[in-house]
């Protein structure tokens, strides 16, 4: 019993850890975009780092990834937002974000793609096409009740949507190739 | 989290960097992995040491250079030691194209 406590907690440490070095790296570079376009005013992230995180993570834990994902994410939120900006409509956004994951290699595993599995599956393309499945489902509730689109048109909710998928893309292509990047430099070290 | 799922993110990687043209398999390293790929049976694919030796674009690597290429194999994630059986069995992580 104990030892299962503690594979747990080490588990849960090094996935909040990860996440919250992702929401951390993601804020960085938000902070270095507004120095160099100080004229882009938007709260929008251009690459969602953590989202990234989130596909890899589920990728190895499945269904499991989510609550040991989900305090980390509510943390980070909740520090970036600062406590009057958490509220339960925020909850709401990011719970539906970090279970679109799971949800989105569930169908591809139902559709015959198992990428989680063995086989032809298992390729950085498909993991890249339910990277993108899971962002179009989870921006939804972003824009349609997120505070970042409070008062816009539908053209503008459907141009953030647009624009949130991207980063959240880009956050994956960027999560993978740092992640390819530190194992070949394992394996030449 | 086990040590079949990080041979598999592993291997999963190691595709991306292929296709990136980032690495190259040395012609022995790919004749082992062809061989791997001939011999495998079962689910998940296993194939067993002395199979793959014997296969013959293995048989005749010599017994150094395809051991550092089964040793190198392993470390790119693009095959690991069987789970659970005898020692001297390997399982793909990964399709294979050619």
């Amino acid at each position: 019993m104990r030892d299962a406590m503690r594979f747990t907690a080490f588990h849960f440490a090094m996935v909040s850890t990860l996440i919250l070095l992702a929401f951390a790296l993601c804020e960085g570079l938000q902070g270095v975009r507004e120095v160099i376009l100080p004229h882009l005013t938007s709260r929008i992230h251009a690459i969602f780092v953590p989202f990234g995180a989130m596909v890899l993570l589920t990728w190895v834990y499945g269904w499991a990834a989510m609550p040991l994902m989900l305090p980390a994410s509510v943390l980070a939120v909740g520090v970036i937002v600062g406590p009057a900006g958490l509220n339960w409509t925020l909850l709401g956004v990011l719970a539906a974000k970090v279970a679109a994951v799971p949800v989105s290699f569930d169908l591809f595993r139902r559709s015959g793609l198992d990428v989680r599995g063995e086989g032809q599956a298992a390729h950085w393309r498909v993991l890249m096409a339910v990277g993108l499945v899971a962002a179009l489902i989870g921006n939804v509730p972003r824009v349609m009740a997120g505070p970042c689109c409070d008062g816009f048109s539908f053209g503008e909710r459907l141009a953030t949507y647009v624009t949130v998928t991207a980063a959240d893309i880009g956050g994956l292509m960027l999560v993978l190739l740092g992640a390819m990047a530190l194992f070949r430099a394992l394996r030449q070290g | 989290m086990n040590i079949k799922s990080v041979a598999q993110l592993r291997a999963l990687l190691f595709e991306m960097e292929t296709t990136l043209g980032l690495v190259d398999l040395s012609p022995n390293e790919r004749d082992v992995l062809y061989a791997i790929n001939e011999v495998c049976t079962g689910t998940p694919k296993a194939a067993r040491s002395e199979a793959i030796r014997s296969h013959p674009l293995a048989a005749s690597i010599p017994q150094a250079t395809y051991h550092r290429a089964l040793k190198s194999l392993v470390q790119r994630g693009m095959i690991s030691h069987a789970p659970d059986t005898r020692a001297g069995h390997y399982v793909l992580t990964a399709d294979l194209r050619p």
